[in-house]
């Protein structure tokens, strides 16, 4: 047993005054009770932060504060008391005298008595509420920008000033075409920092100068290698502490809108252009109409004056029937050049025969060169190609392009008409070379333009400045080509490339599939006279292989319209066979002569065209054909259809 | 003394038409076809009018009104624009550079000869712009 001397008594209680001083000052509330649970003292402190009186605790359960339907740890907490534990900063809830929950971090020490043994507990409680409500608050701010973060549909990054990225959301990993945000985070070479770095001038300059970059505009890669618009918005952010500057912003992918923005200004601008095209045509048809207009109207008034001598008036009216000749081809081939742009000009397409189509147009362009000395030379290599054309339209490309070669010619000069399979095989191009002066290389991107004449204007070359714009355009509908070579001094060439196909024959043959003629199957029909009225030697030719299946017929043929009918008169054949396109009046004329003429009005037509407009079957049908077939021929429906109307064998 | 007129037109049937017109009114005609034969001409016939058409080849009618501007003893030659060109905006840039007249083709033969005396007699005023026509 230990001695206390009056000295240490007094120290003893000096202190313990002390100490209750110290337990009543204390803004903690400071608890003791048995290991039992029952309060043995309750401090200020306490009574401030539960609200109940000192006396009303002493003897109560420590279990009171506990919320009730919280669980109750004080039992356990005294019971490891017991074995001497300590409970540091448990935080927990407790409720006050009012029912107000409050947040308490406690800590409970074991009392012992001197011996050593421990004989109650020492709860110290602190309210932490606010503390808690700070934090609570705060991690629910954290969340909520957590979830924005990752929900975003902006790209949101971090960066440093070298480009290191600090964090990265999943918009922005999927923008950039990563799978994750590790996965991002681990490539060095992401684009991010390749942007700042590319942009840097513009980017660090604004940045630099303290202002946010707004809707700044981005062009980079995503990790594919495709490319990627994106407006990026971004902070420069440095805290108080002076830590390194980092960089702070969005993202959004714009490639879609730059692409619709792209499309929309490339249409803006072709409507744009199309639109000062017609402009420039009808400025341009102005001025080439009044021109021939001042001649007839000019020379018109000086006759009308009747001063003018025999010589002149003669030359008057020479100058006036020329210039009236030359609007109306100026109107015709203006009217073509429209109607082509419009889509309104019908293109009969069919397989054609080069040579055909040559032949027609040195027939046309003979007796010009002729007048001026001009010799043609023709390659028949190829000429038994067939090629993708409307007839009629191709043999005015070559007129066109033959013409320009006979008037712009040297003195005695000539044409080289030939042809080649071009490099891209499967088209066939047509040469017409001149060895006229040539063209110089910076006009030559010129010459199909419609007007330009390259000066031939002060010639005294007659020309409408249309005729090139007119075969360029013929070509480009028929699906070809044209192009121009020239070599200063020496001439120039000018070449038109269309598709090669299969002659009308060769067609026959696959799309019937029939075999050779039976040589014995003619003796059954009756004979008969059929006459076929087509201008495209290659369907005569197939029509006779389709009729070597019924012999017995005659057939007669025309490649002219008004010939067709003269001959329809005469011979009185049991059928006509009709193309919609002649060179010199349409089917549908010859039809209605056929129709208006007692003679022929009942003999049987039948229209073969190459156009299959809904609307021209029923009319035509309506003016009077018997059926309405397209090319190419199918064999069977001719030979059905000739029995049908011509009968079968006997 | 007949007056001398010098006409640039590119146009042979057009030069003709004027030959005849302007002979007939006992002018005398001095025919150029370019601008830029225009020009040289004109210094060597010194005309008291020219009349220039304005689409040209080698030197158009605006680049000839302009180099016989400058031309000391030519300044003050009248010049007469005779072109198909007949937009207003065409029109206001001839009247700008100081030509005496506009004349559009197709043109009122009369009408010109009467245009021409009175620029030469100097009582011409050009009519005012008005809407405009292609």
């Amino acid at each position: 047993m230990r001695t206390q001397s009056p000295d240490t008594t007094e120290q003893a209680s000096l202190a313990q005054a002390q100490l209750a001083a110290i337990v009543d000052a204390s803004d903690d509330a400071i608890i003791s009770q048995t290991l039992t649970g029952a309060i043995v003292s309750w401090n200020s402190g306490a009574e401030r932060i539960y609200g109940y009186p000192s006396d009303a605790m002493v003897g109560r359960s420590i279990s009171v504060l506990v919320p009730p339907g919280m669980p109750d740890v004080m039992p356990e907490v005294l019971h490891r008391m017991q074995q001497g534990e300590r409970l540091e900063r448990y935080d927990t809830i407790h409720a006050t005298r009012d029912g107000v929950f409050i947040d308490v971090s406690i800590t409970v020490s074991p009392v012992r008595d001197p011996s050593g043994k421990v004989i109650g507990a020492a709860t110290i409680a602190r309210n932490v509420t606010q503390r808690q409500a700070v934090a609570r608050a705060l991690h629910e701010t954290q969340e909520k920008y957590r979830t924005i973060f990752e929900n975003a549909r902006e790209g949101i990054f971090y960066v440093t000033s070298d480009g290191q990225t600090v964090a990265a959301n999943p918009a922005l990993v999927r923008l950039l075409g990563y799978d994750s945000v590790e996965e991002f985070m681990s490539d060095p070479g992401h684009l991010l920092g390749s942007w700042m770095t590319n942009h840097s001038h513009e980017l660090w300059s604004r940045l630099e100068g303290g202002q946010g970059v707004h809707d700044f505009e981005m062009e980079g890669h995503r990790r594919d290698g495709t490319k990627i618009w994106v407006s990026a918005t971004m902070v420069a952010v440095q805290d108080a502490a002076g830590s390194p500057v980092t960089y702070q912003g969005t993202v959004l992918d714009i490639t879609g809108q730059k692409g619709s923005e792209a499309s929309l200004r490339r249409e803006t601008d072709e409507a744009g252009r199309a639109n000062r095209a017609k402009t420039e045509f009808l400025s341009r048809m102005s001025h080439e109409l009044r021109t021939p207009l001042t001649a007839i109207l000019g020379f018109g008034q000086l006759l009308q004056m009747g001063r003018l001598n025999p010589v002149q008036q003669t030359e008057s009216v020479d100058n006036i029937l020329k210039a009236g000749r030359h609007l109306l081809r100026l109107i015709n081939e203006s009217v073509d050049i429209a109607g082509i742009e419009e889509g309104r000009m019908a293109f009969s397409l069919e397989p054609v025969r080069i040579g055909d189509v040559v032949q027609d147009a040195m027939d046309l362009i003979g007796p010009a060169a002729e007048q001026r000395g001009i010799e043609i030379n023709v390659f028949p290599a190829h000429a038994d190609c067939y090629l993708t054309a409307d007839r009629q339209r191709l043999v005015q490309v070559f007129l066109n392009l033959l013409s320009n070669a006979v008037k712009y010619n040297s003195e005695h000069g000539s044409i080289t008409l030939s042809c080649g399979e071009s490099k891209d095989r499967g088209n066939l191009t047509v040469l017409v070379a001149d060895t006229g002066p040539g063209i110089a290389p910076e006009l030559r991107d010129r010459i199909f333009m419609p007007f330009e004449r390259l000066g031939a204007e002060r010639s005294g070359v007659e020309g409408t400045g249309l005729g090139l714009a007119l075969s360029l355009q013929l070509v480009q509908a028929m699906g070809g080509t044209i192009a121009l070579e020239s070599e200063m001094g020496t001439g120039s060439t000018f070449s038109v490339t269309l598709p090669i196909v299969d002659g009308p024959v060769a067609q026959l043959g696959e799309i019937s599939g029939c075999g050779p003629a039976p040589d014995d199957a003619g003796s059954a029909y009756p004979p008969c006279t059929v006459l076929y009225i087509e201008d495209n030697l290659a369907n005569l030719e197939v029509m006779e292989l389709v009729l070597a299946y019924r012999p017995g017929v005659k057939l007669i043929s025309a490649m002219q319209g008004r010939l067709g009918f003269d001959l329809a008169k005469e011979h009185q054949p049991d059928l006509v066979l009709l193309d919609m396109r002649l060179a010199d009046i349409s089917g549908r004329q010859v039809l209605a002569r056929l129709q208006s003429d007692p003679t022929t009005v009942d003999i049987p037509v039948v229209i073969l065209s190459a156009e299959a407009m809904p609307g021209d079957v029923d009319s035509l049908l309506k003016a009077g054909a018997r059926a309405y077939l397209t090319k190419p021929f199918q064999m069977e429906v001719i030979l059905e259809l000739m029995e049908e109307l011509l009968g079968g064998p006997s | 003394m007949p007056k001398t007129i010098l006409i640039a037109d590119d146009d042979p049937t057009i030069i003709k038409l004027l030959q005849v017109n302007l002979e007939m009114e006992g002018y005398t005609v001095v025919c150029a076809y370019d601008g830029h034969d225009a020009v040289e001409q004109a210094q060597v016939e010194h005309p008291d009018l020219v009349l220039l058409d304005i689409m040209m080849p080698r030197m158009d009618g605006w680049a000839a009104r302009e180099a016989l501007s400058a031309i000391p003893g030519l300044k003050d030659t009248p010049v007469i624009f005779l072109s198909a060109r007949a937009q207003q905006a065409d029109l206001r840039r001839g009247y700008e550079a100081g030509v005496a007249a506009y004349v559009t083709k197709p043109f009122d033969p009369t009408e010109l000869l009467d245009i021409i005396e009175r620029v030469l007699d100097g009582n011409y005023e050009r009519p005012p712009l008005g809407g405009g026509r292609l």
